[in-house]
């Protein structure tokens, strides 16, 4: 949810999560364009298929992984949502960008 | 491009764009040192003045608080030497080679910053405390949190409990009532009778008492049950946390069985101090000693700010966590010390210009102690986890793992490491170093001087393979 | 004063082998770690067994190793993570088909190994990830991988529950021998009476041997290695460069070498064990006891890395280690009783083979400690093959 009395943030774009359209509004991170929609489960970890989200916000934790424009294992922290950023939850192990077999 | 010409010379490189690193780059600069100071996020200011995006016109600055006015000061004066401050953000220092040689990653590229002086000001991050369930979607630090609320304006959840110890989630409490969040309890493990004790340190800056006090009498208003001498023991929930237990402890911060307490909350934000970043004072071969009071492993620095490597400084939360009024003032006095190795300003000058800064730091360090005493992370909140609990998120080993090997054997943290795999992810053993030795120590009687700290390695972040690919030999 | 059998000096892959040959001798073994269990070079090796890649009489020994690894894991009791994925060398240009075949021929006629050559297509069949552009390469599917330290440690526990003592952190400061026999080692610990003494203790042989006047001719050559993240596993796990056969033994080549990869002695060798991590390397040089990473060394090691596996460009890179190989100035192993002073054998010298012959050599130590008749035949690693020998300049 966005504290809509912090500040005007302009005119917003769409991403795209997983499939669904998001609004996004400029400077945001991804992990904020996330939380402020209500998605909080980000990736399934690759051993024990545990569910993680954010839990440093500062880029220390590498929890908050995503896969952005098809590069995978981003940190939705501290990377900031581009329009039409194409944003993917992640389960288990990642092949690296570029490599679909 | 030749590796060659990725080389770049510099008279003073700050790492951290920090109150530390901001305060020494602005005194460095008016002693006529020249310097770039470096942080990996997009705007100066660290984690206290965490800057809201550009992009967004604030409604009332007021309303962002002091600290953000604070920031912006700093800033301002820093701004005023720019002439003599390159600013590198966005830039990862990431390696140390040879004598003083930061590898950097600037404008996605690799730069070799040769600096004569180097002052590390990493800062500090939130301390990790496993107890089962703490990897659930939904369990943030409170740091965390803070950047969520102050700097992106977005609430992380509806229904919040904090957890932890100290002023500082008291401040998330505070910037939660003011967003209107639902803040369901505010559990702090310290007994408060401790702090009264600490009361005459506390009045040397009767300041930052008044903030404490006023964030407590907000949470009064707001009907915000604080709990003291209690501790966070579990969170659940199937994909997202949707519940958390509480207990009661004694004072050592051991859970108290029979008095637990539910609440059904959709956030929960630890706060349980601060963790200092030791990464590149490892990796640059510094000497360092271990202090509970003030974060736990820290480089060894001299009056001067000197560490046991000639050269390099320390300032800030990243050398022992002591607040932004203790960073500003030691960045201060690293750069004095800098200026004079760079032969800018002799030894008497430096004497001279540092007194004043001595004598300031001394009492803030007389209050930040006191604060520490009451709150510093008893060895209690290191038996919350059960034997199947992650404590190396990256790799996703359990405590079982961890206890096994030190029972096989295992001496030190780099030992652990080979045998379990924990400190190999993504974040280096940031998250799990600090809970492996407090592991170690409550449950095996193992010291931290003898668990160690582990041996850094280039690169301190993960870096992408293609920046080392962009360049010929 | 604590009393032993048999002490051995050094807790690598050697060491922990030894000690664990000759805990099943019925002898009271102790060994001796300066630091802790796999922390030097036995803890920053791939872990690979390249069998394509050894000559001579290490071969041999080589191919009992392998034979021992078969049932080396239930025998320990320990998972040290072996994976059959089979080793590959890889060509860079056409015109080194000669290379493969004379190194295939060697290993036929010399130890009956067969590898397969394959052309360049049957490489990209097999895995479409390598680089399209290799010409070809040779496999042997018997050879493996493995988890370097958790060797060392399933040699370590298995020493242990047959009765040997592992002391880490305990460092030798001097040795007593009386009459010319070995009497006992004085630690930072204090005092352990002993008749035997095994010196591997790697590129820092020379320092347990210094105490004791014997010259043993081992310096450390530096290998450095990057980690990169996770992905999922892919099918040809553990390859490497032609031109290893070149910086690994070839030291006069590598110094007069006009190009500057060669000169940093970096030949591509790479391998994802089970956890999904790409471990790159490798190199060679002679820095002295600097375990320091080196930036052109790493650049070097990457962009070498691309050509053989382009996705690696996409890889992020979490860590980068340095170990110190004991290279001995003849690059052939010593594996010998002394015969100076009573009691005393040297197991040191495996430059980058350690993993490779670590079980073969346990059992050489078990051999000439109980005065057997050895094994195989060590002709070839005898300490008394520098005598009369000027010794080399440092290198």
């Amino acid at each position: 949810m966005r504290i809509e009395s912090l500040a005007d943030r302009g005119t917003p774009f769409r991403i795209d999560v997983d499939g669904q359209p998001m609004l996004a509004c400029v400077g945001e991170t991804i992990a904020a364009v996330l939380l402020a929609n209500g998605k909080r489960l980000l990736r399934h970890t690759p051993k024990r298929s545990e569910p993680r989200g954010l839990f440093c916000g500062i880029g220390v934790c590498y929890d908050c992984l995503v896969t952005v424009n098809g590069v995978p294992n981003q940190r939705a922290c501290m990377t900031l949502a581009q329009p039409g950023a194409v944003v993917k939850t992640q389960r288990g192990l990642q092949e690296w960008a570029g490599e679909k077999r | 491009m030749g590796w060659r010409k990725k080389i770049k010379k510099t008279e003073l490189a700050i790492v951290g764009g920090g109150p530390a690193g901001l305060s020494a780059a602005t005194q460095a600069a008016r002693l006529g040192v020249s310097s770039i100071i470096i942080d990996e996020n997009p705007y100066l200011g660290g984690q206290i003045f965490r800057r809201v995006p550009a992009d967004f016109k604030i409604i009332d600055e007021e309303k962002l608080g002091k600290q953000y006015l604070q920031g912006k000061e700093i800033l301002n004066e820093a701004a005023e030497f720019s002439e003599r401050i390159q600013v590198w953000t966005g830039s990862l220092v990431w390696g140390y080679f040879n004598d003083r040689q930061l590898a950097v990653t600037h404008e996605g590229h690799l730069k070799l910053l040769k600096a004569d002086q180097i002052i590390l000001a990493p800062g500090a991050y939130d301390r990790p405390v496993p107890f089962p369930g703490w990897t659930l979607p939904g369990v943030f630090t409170a740091g965390g949190a803070k950047v969520m609320v102050r700097s992106q304006g977005v609430l992380p959840g509806t229904r919040f409990l904090l957890a932890g110890s100290g002023p500082l989630q008291l401040a998330l409490a505070n910037d939660l009532l003011k967003s209107r969040a639902k803040l369901v309890a505010v559990v702090e493990a310290a007994s408060m009778t401790g702090l009264w004790r600490q009361v005459p340190r506390l009045l040397r800056k009767p300041d930052l008492m008044w903030d404490g006090f006023k964030y407590l009498t907000a949470l009064k208003l707001h009907d915000v049950p604080f709990i003291q001498s209690h501790i966070i023991v579990s969170a659940m929930g199937s994909e997202e946390v949707e519940r958390v237990v509480i207990a009661r402890a004694n004072n050592d911060w051991q859970r108290i069985t029979g008095t637990e307490r539910t609440f059904d909350v959709d956030a929960v934000c630890l706060g349980y101090g601060l963790v200092p970043s030791t990464d590149l004072t490892r990796l640059c071969g510094c000497a360092h000693r271990y202090d509970p009071k003030l974060g736990g492993w820290i480089s060894v620095y001299d009056e001067d700010m000197q560490t046991t490597v000639p050269g390099i400084f320390v300032a800030g939360d990243g050398c022992g966590v002591g607040g932004v009024k203790v960073a500003f003032e030691q960045g201060k006095l690293a750069a004095t010390y800098a200026a004079r190795n760079l032969g800018l300003v002799d030894e008497v000058i430096a004497d001279r210009l540092a007194m004043p800064i001595r004598n300031r730091l001394k009492k803030i360090w007389s209050f930040q102690s006191a604060i520490s005493e009451v709150y510093h992370v008893r060895s209690g909140i290191y038996a919350l986890s059960s034997e199947d609990t992650t404590i190396c998120r990256c790799e996703e080993i359990s405590l079982r793992a961890i206890q096994n090997a030190i029972r096989a054997g295992a001496s030190d943290i780099d030992d652990i490491k080979r045998r379990t795999r924990a400190r190999m992810g993504y974040c280096q053993g940031r998250m799990c170093a600090p809970v492996i030795l407090g592991i170690a120590e409550r449950d095996f009687g193992l010291k931290p001087e003898d668990i160690g700290y582990g041996r850094a390695r280039s690169p301190v972040k993960p870096v992408p393979m293609s920046l080392l690919l962009e360049t010929s030999l | 004063m604590a009393s032993t059998d048999v002490v051995v000096i050094g807790g690598g892959a050697i060491g922990s082998s030894a000690a664990y040959y000759l805990s099943k001798e019925n002898m009271k073994v102790t060994l001796l770690e300066r630091f802790e269990l796999a922390s030097e070079a036995s803890g920053a090796n791939m872990g690979g067994f390249c069998s394509q890649l050894i000559k001579g009489s290490a071969m041999n020994l080589a191919r009992e190793s392998a034979r021992m690894y078969r049932s080396l894991g239930p025998a320990l009791e320990y998972d040290f993570e072996l994976e059959p994925t089979g080793s590959y060398i890889l060509m860079d240009k056409e015109d080194q088909w000669p290379i493969l075949e004379e190194n295939a021929k060697r290993l036929w006629d010399e130890h009956g190994v067969k590898v397969d050559l394959l052309s360049g297509k049957e490489l990209i069949e097999t895995d479409p990830d390598l680089a399209p552009d290799i010409p070809g390469a040779s496999r042997f599917s018997e050879d493996f991988t493995l988890n370097p330290a958790k060797l060392v440690f399933g040699f370590a526990e298995a020493a242990r529950k047959h009765g040997a003592e592992i002391d880490t952190h305990t460092e030798v400061e001097k040795i007593c021998i009386e009459n010319g026999n070995v009497k006992s080692v004085i630690t930072n610990r204090g005092k352990i009476g002993t008749k035997f003494l095994v010196i591997a203790a790697g590129a820092w042989s020379p320092y347990i041997g210094k105490m004791l006047d014997l010259r043993i001719p081992v310096i450390p050559r530096r290998g450095q290695l990057l980690v990169t993240d996770a992905c999922p596993l892919g099918k040809i796990r553990y390859m490497t460069d032609i031109d290893y056969l070149v910086t690994a033994h070839n030291l006069e080549a590598v110094k007069t070498a006009c190009d500057t990869r060669i000169r940093l002695g970096v030949s591509s060798v790479l391998s994802q064990p089970r956890s999904g991590n790409w471990l790159i390397g490798s190199s060679r040089d002679f820095p002295g006891y600097d375990k320091r990473t080196t930036i052109e060394t790493l650049i070097s090691i990457a962009r070498r890395a691309v050509r053989f596996l382009p996705k690696l460009r996409h890889a992020n890179i979490i860590r980068t280690f340095a170990g110190l190989r004991p290279y001995c100035e003849d690059d052939q192993l010593i594996i010998d009783k002394v015969e100076e002073i009573e009691g005393v054998v040297l197991a040191t010298g495996h430059h980058g083979e350690g993993i490779a012959l670590a079980p073969a050599t346990g059992k050489l130590v078990a051999d000439l400690v109980t005065s057997r008749r050895t094994s195989w035949s060590i002709e070839d690693f005898s300490y008394y093959r520098f005598r009369g020998r000027q010794p080399t300049e440092e290198v």
